[in-house]
């Protein structure tokens, strides 16, 4: 069965069935939701609903994640546009133009443009999913274990780039010590138990979905809580924007709404690499390309349109290497390719074969969340927008007991609870320092591939190193490795020297 | 000086790693390649010399602000002191799973915390915090048959 084919099929397949419908309409509600949220992001939300539709089956479960993933990357808009806070980090380039919209009385028509780009930025993502998933995963099946250890190195390196790039060396510390961290419990060549020290819940390695929701979770949560300063909320919806109506600003904006959606799909597809750095490096292109760039800033639509474009359209580029070689493109992916483990789908280059439909089914998924998303934005998104009058004092605390709840019955054990404790002060202190997440996260992800595939690669080669730089995939990636490496260090070393002359 | 005691700690952590990945054994059935602290040892190594790098590079370090102001003082050991109660009761929270009843417990934790920082509407906050500890419990639990602590 081709692609197109179980697309179509499964979109047929879906709008059939009601209860599915249901399920992934409250899914993407609560993705929204959790977007609107400060303090709640598209990870946590995906590894809350994870432990949620446990008993599900499989693929209701995924469309809800990705209902869930999709309706947060969105819902976090609306916090930008009214309050100048990004509901996620993906939309911290969101509020540089549509706060001042909303501030000016056009709060409304920025919302609404936010919702139509976000749904623009998905279809763009979906149809990538359906024509670029398929290449990469031709091109996965010519990978072996040299390629996949390189492309573990890689992916951390290049994530700590992007993610920290005025301090790229914190970074990729970060990213190093995720893998690190990541080398303990039973090793899978040999079995033997590493860093266990007799502990045999820690034989099994610790378990991602407790490190994510406390990287990720816990230092939100204590940094909201010793926060004292409130913000502005800008709900002003007394103008509107008369001269120009939606279907113009979409065709006024065509090409800078394509061009983002491109963007952000392939800094998704970079692994670790998410949704703000997305949204951030289309809106620079955007203001870049414009005919008007000091608008941006000031509120332009065009700012607005581009960020929001590639945010949602990234939330589809991560998920395309989740599938084809089971590196997360993002957090939240990452958490998806956890729920992907859990459901017994083996990602990676292997499910074109074992599971032909599902790329298919999870680009249909994804149109179907994404209408559910742009109908729910459009119709009762003032609605959710009442939640952020709820004092942040109040919600925390009560975000801290999902996290708690939600770690403890992935196993039912309080030991994964410690863990997630002990994670979110690791990343609580990261934060504090501007070590970024992300990297550590991929990392962490990524340690036992490039841990076997490492020693598989010598084991086969008897210890030569060789092949890495004699075959052509790896020696790309090599190349690449060392590239990322130069274009961070040496133009800041030329221009230290010059400050010093 | 806040980049080289962060290098100091991780170092030691990276050493820690290092020192138990080389007491791991060396040969195993697969051969000296398959040994499990190979990939350990090589991680360990680049994340001691990544924070050397960071220990001793020569960075423009910000001007230390200059806290003349009584008042950002005072906002500071404010925030910290927030900080501190709220990982108090957190940690305290946790302890106290699986040893008392999870909607007692939960909802004594969420309004207590709540009160601490936000004193307005005591009523209003205790009530909609047994609300929503009685709805996560009933989603869990009741409606999702997962087992709570």
């Amino acid at each position: 069965m081709n692609v197109l084919g179980s697309y179509f099929e499964y979109i047929v397949e879906m709008l059939s069935d009601p209860l599915l419908l249901f399920n992934m309409a409250w899914a993407t509600l609560l993705g929204i939701l959790i977007g609107v949220l400060p303090g709640l992001t598209a990870t946590l939300g995906v590894a809350i609903l994870t432990t949620l539709t446990f008993g599900f089956p499989a693929k209701t479960a995924i469309a809800m994640l990705i209902g869930v993933y999709i309706g947060a990357i969105y819902g976090g808009s609306r916090t930008a546009i009214v309050l100048n806070i990004p509901g996620t980090p993906a939309n911290a380039a969101t509020t540089v133009d549509g706060f001042p919209l909303a501030r000016s009385g056009y709060a409304g028509f920025a919302l609404n443009v936010a919702t139509i780009m976000s749904g623009i930025g998905s279809i763009i993502g979906a149809l990538f999913i359906v024509t670029l998933a398929p290449l990469l995963g031709k091109l996965a099946l010519q990978f072996g274990s040299w390629e996949f250890a390189v492309l573990a190195i890689f992916g951390t390196i290049i994530a700590g780039s992007l993610t920290a790039p005025k301090d790229p060396l914190k970074g990729w510390i970060a990213g190093f010590l995720g893998l690190m961290i990541s080398q303990i419990g039973m090793d899978e060549i040999t079995s033997y138990p590493r860093y266990t020290f007799g502990n045999i819940q820690l034989y099994g390695g610790i378990a991602l979905l407790p490190v994510l929701v406390g990287v990720y979770g816990i230092p939100e949560i204590l940094m909201s809580l010793k926060r004292t300063t409130k913000a502005e909320v800008a709900l002003d919806f007394s103008k509107k924007k008369s001269d120009l109506s939606y279907g113009g600003t979409i065709l006024k904006n065509w090409l800078n709404i394509i061009r983002s959606g491109i963007v952000g799909v392939f800094i998704g597809v970079i692994p670790g690499v998410g949704e703000d750095v997305a949204s951030w490096v289309s809106y620079d292109l955007a203001k870049r390309s414009s005919k008007e760039p000091e608008k941006f800033g000031n509120g332009s639509i065009e700012g607005l349109s581009s960020a929001e474009t590639a945010n949602n359209a990234c939330v589809a580029g991560a998920i395309i290497p989740v599938l084809t070689l089971a590196v997360p493109g993002s957090a939240p992916a990452a958490v998806l390719l956890a729920a992907l483990w859990i459901h017994g789908v083996r990602a990676g280059p292997l499910l074109p074969i074992e599971h032909p439909e599902m790329i298919g089914n999870v680009a249909a998924m994804f149109t179907i969340a994404t209408i559910l998303m742009v109908i729910f934005g459009l119709v009762i998104t003032r609605l959710f927008l009442k939640i952020l009058l709820v004092p942040t004092e109040i919600l925390m605390p009560i975000i801290f007991v999902l996290c708690v709840v939600g770690t403890y019955v992935l196993n039912g054990r309080m030991f994964d609870v410690w863990i997630m404790l002990l994670f979110g002060l690791l990343g609580y202190f990261m934060r504090l320092n501007d070590f970024p997440a992300a990297p550590f996260v991929l990392g962490f992800i990524l340690g036992p591939m490039a841990d076997t595939n490492l020693r598989r690669a010598l084991m086969l080669a008897k210890g030569s190193l060789l092949p890495f730089v004699t075959r052509p995939v790896s020696l790309v990636l090599l190349i690449a490795i060392v590239l990322v490496i130069a274009s961070k260090y040496i133009p800041k070393r030329r221009g230290a020297k010059n400050e010093n002359e | 000086m806040k980049d080289k005691i962060t290098a100091v700690i991780f170092i030691s952590l990276a050493l820690f790693f290092l020192i138990n990945a080389m007491l791991m054994p060396f040969t195993t059935e697969y051969g000296k390649y398959g040994a499990p602290g190979i990939v350990p040892i090589v991680l360990s190594v680049i994340v001691i010399l990544l924070n050397l790098i960071m220990m001793l590079r020569k960075k423009q370090e910000k001007a230390p602000v200059q806290i003349t102001n009584g008042d950002r003082k005072k906002l500071f050991s404010f925030e910290n002191k927030r900080l501190l109660i709220s990982v108090i009761f957190c940690l305290t929270y946790v302890l106290l799973l699986g040893h008392l009843n999870f909607i007692a417990l939960t909802s004594v934790f969420v309004s207590v915390l709540s009160l601490i920082f936000y004193r307005k509407k005591p009523i209003l906050v205790i009530l909609t915090s047994v609300l929503v500890t009685y709805g996560i419990y009933y989603i869990f639990q009741k409606l999702f048959l997962l087992p709570l602590p």
